[in-house]
């Protein structure tokens, strides 16, 4: 990970000495952002790329830009559906570029590492969000070079959060120098690299199944292990994943720019939607926002909207049966949630038990229960037949194996 | 006290965080014991963990529980010789990956000696990866020799083209800080100057401590976790990194000549003083226990090594003329006695699973006719 060099800190101590000498010139401040950004991603694709395959993802990558820039600028002007269609689609084309590489002969494996897929779906899902909001109306005017920095802000750049344009564009334009920024962002920092280093690499990690176990041997163990396994992924995730959005919250605030939290507390939700609404905040927003009002506005119920909402954040992190299998139970998890929620205002003793603290402790475990039991899917997420055996094993209390 | 209160309704954009309000600082009898039972919760955690920890130096079991496949080498030998193993053996092998590579296991290579009716002949080999001359010295002073021990050291011209000869001890490789090196031989010009002072002797221990912690955690309690939990028996460690490997091509003993050649370029130098200071170090500590010591060249091919670096190999075998003018030793080179294959090979040094059975066969010969009366 980019946060855990040593020499990371010393160029972004070097960067935020540049960031704030420039003043309160804004304009400046961008191209510093830019400028800093820029490097961090060649540094990245570098590491993690073979040069010619790196060249190629560059180029696109500004050909992407500069595409998206100007469909949101002539979508600002004429508000056409076909070219907001055209400009949300347009960043995706970059996820071609390994598999058509590979099979052009340009590049000797398709190995990527994790961290350019994960980068390039948050620099995808910036440029949707800034020409949806064009299309809405949500912004009004951009101009080419804060529209960069805010793509490619280096601290939310490999994994987020994803901020949206228009508070981006106003918390640089409006950030002022003050010692809070640095307090705020050391206890950011320490309490990320904390959960991070110490919680999950350090602790959790050793709970998770050794290399040495086959999917098929995954799919026999114990009902106890599988529950287990699920319980220290979650975890494992939740640690890993808070502790580095903590971290990218604390570099960004050295630059006086405060990002959207990623995490309110998932693990004390006593029920699957209050999960969903504090557990990855700015994706779920996103999805929420550009995926499932619109279609509740289109179909005018709640149904296939939640189903498509968690399809499509399964898609997400991968698109392969595991992922869509876990989609789909998240899906009607939320949607028996809704049906039971609605049927329950119908009783009012039942509401009453619902403010008891006893209710909530339940409810805290049987949502804590549900979220680990989608972890069954992501074992061996290319491979249905033991997705769903594994799935299956876990409900029924290893009955069917 | 804290008061948490929950809204019926709750939008996405009113954090939760804003209902929880502080209504005054007093301290209840609750809060104490809430706050006693997690610190006390914190503090057996730790103590169990610091247990375990002290614990590593006393039990071998321990050490062998820590150690990582293949890599970890270091923390494997050290075991060994923390756990008395060393101490009894009637020899001792130390050296590079040469030698490690060169021999059956300990088992395997007794078993040999048994055969040639050495039955209470124990071998400890205690060779490690690129094990450097400080390395050696760190770990023949921390097992206490006996007198009439024998100690077979490869030891060979690559020691003058070491990148970080001290690299590996400065980073705590061996879990143990060279605390005790540095207090017996500050004036014997073994180690660079920085190590006498007291803020990297601190950071040697802190380094120390983060090796083992590193252990407990990657190994131990992993191995522990995924034994009880999954059923899964992992192997604490395996003695050769190079099992399957087939014999170099000709390209890649090339590309390995060149690295060489620029490594002895840059490092003889600066390592030269290191090495001679360093041997006699070793020799000497070890012949003031009455042990008996053979400075052994490691498994070559066709003298290849010597023809390629004539200089460095004319350098050291110097260094070992002037050594033994003052200092008691034996030299041994097994290779005079081997009809070695190109295909006994890796590369110049390391061998493959035939080489090895080839060497240990020469080595307990050697052993065999070494072996005092009373022995066998």
């Amino acid at each position: 990970m980019l946060f855990q060099s040593s020499l990371y800190f010393l160029r972004l101590a070097i960067a935020v000495l540049i960031y704030w000498s420039i003043g309160n010139r804004v304009r400046a401040r961008f191209f510093a952002i830019v400028v800093g950004s820029l490097g961090v991603a060649l540094y990245l694709f570098r590491k993690n790329l073979q040069t010619n395959i790196a060249l190629i993802f560059c180029a696109a990558m500004a050909i992407s830009l500069l595409l998206s820039f100007r469909l949101g600028l002539a979508i600002m002007k004429k508000r056409r559906q076909i070219l907001m269609l055209a400009g949300l689609a347009l960043p995706f084309f970059i996820f071609l570029i390994p598999p058509l590489g590979t099979s052009l002969g340009l590049v000797s494996s398709p190995t990527v590492s994790w961290v350019v897929p994960v980068s390039l779906g948050f620099f995808a899902l910036r440029q949707s969000h800034f020409i949806f909001e064009c299309y809405r109306g949500g912004i009004k005017n951009a101009d080419f070079v804060s529209y960069v920095a805010y793509i490619l802000f280096f601290p939310s750049l490999i994994a987020g959060p994803l901020e949206r344009y228009p508070k981006f564009i106003n918390q640089v334009t409006n950030a002022r120098l003050s010692w809070d920024h640095f307090g705020v962002a050391t206890e950011r920092l320490i309490s990320g690299a904390f959960k991070k280093f110490v919680i999950a690499d350090g602790l959790i990690a050793a709970a998770l199944p050794p290399a040495e176990l086959s999917q098929t041997a995954f799919a026999d163990v114990s009902w106890w292990s599988l529950v287990f396994a699920c319980a220290a992924k979650f975890l494992y995730v939740y640690f890993d994943f808070a502790g580095y959005t903590d971290m990218a919250r604390g570099t960004a605030r050295l630059f006086g720019i405060e990002l959207i939290s990623n995490f309110n507390f998932p693990l004390l939700r006593s029920n699957l939607a209050e999960f969903w609404r504090s557990w990855h905040i700015s994706l779920s927003s996103f999805l929420r926002d550009y995926v499932y009002f619109p279609l509740v506005a289109k179909y005018r119920n709640t149904v296939v909207p939640m189903l498509v909402t968690m399809l499509a954040s399964a898609a997400w992190h991968g698109i392969n049966p595991g992922w869509l299998l876990w989609g789909a139970h998240h899906g009607i998890g939320l949607v028996c949630l809704a049906r039971f929620q609605r049927y329950a205002v119908k009783f009012p003793w039942l509401a009453q038990f619902r403010t008891t603290n006893l209710w909530r402790a339940v409810a805290t475990l049987a949502t804590w229960y549900y979220v680990i039991l989608g972890f069954a899917f992501t074992w061996c997420v290319d491979d249905i037949s033991l997705s769903l055996k594994i799935y299956l094993k876990f409900l029924t209390f290893g009955l069917v194996a | 006290m804290l008061k948490v209160s929950f809204p019926a309704k709750l939008k996405h954009s009113q954090p939760i965080a804003t209902h929880i309000e502080v209504e005054s600082t007093s301290l209840t009898w609750r809060g104490i014991v809430v706050t006693a039972g997690v610190a006390g919760l914190f503090c057996l955690l730790a103590l169990k963990f610091a247990a375990v920890a002290l614990d590593w130096s006393a039990s071998q079991s321990h050490w062998y529980a820590l150690t990582d496949t293949k890599k970890d080498d270091q923390a494997y030998v050290m075991a060994k010789v923390l756990s008395g193993d060393a101490a009894k053996a009637d020899v001792i092998i130390l050296g590079t990956s040469a030698a490690r590579e060169a021999l059956l296991t300990d088992i395997e290579f007794s078993a040999q000696l048994k055969q040639r009716k050495l039955k209470k002949y124990r071998t400890v080999n205690l060779a490690t990866s690129a094990q450097s001359l400080i390395e050696s010295l760190l770990l023949v002073d921390t097992m206490q020799p006996q007198p009439g021990q024998t100690f077979v050291f490869f030891v060979s011209p690559t020691a003058l083209q070491q990148d970080r000869p001290f690299h590996s001890v400065e980073q705590g490789g061996f879990l143990q800080t060279p605390e005790s090196l540095i207090q017996r031989y500050s004036q014997h010009g073994v180690f660079p100057r920085y190590w006498h002072r007291a803020p990297t002797r601190l950071l040697y221990q802190i380094r120390a401590a983060r090796q083992k912690l590193y252990r407990l955690l990657n190994y131990r309690l992993k191995y522990w976790v995924h034994a009880k939990a999954y059923g899964v028996n992992q192997q604490n460690y395996a003695p050769y990194q190079y099992v399957g490997g087939k014999a170099h091509s000709a390209d890649m003993r090339l590309a390995q000549i060149k690295a060489f050649e620029a490594r002895f370029g840059k490092n003889t130098e600066a390592n030269l003083p290191y090495v001679q200071n360093g041997l006699r170090a070793i020799l000497e500590h070890l012949n003031s226990h009455g042990c008996r010591v053979v400075i052994a060249r490691p498994p070559e091919f066709n003298d290849e090594f010597r023809k390629s670096f004539p200089r460095p190999n004319e350098q050291f075998e110097t260094v070992l003329r002037e050594l033994n003018q003052s200092i008691r030793f034996e030299q041994l080179n097994l290779n005079e006695t081997i009809a070695w294959e190109t295909n006994d090979f890796l590369d110049f040094t390391h061998v493959t699973q035939t080489g090895r059975i080839k060497w240990s066969n020469a080595l307990a010969t050697w052993l065999k006719d070494q072996a005092p009366p009373s022995k066998p």
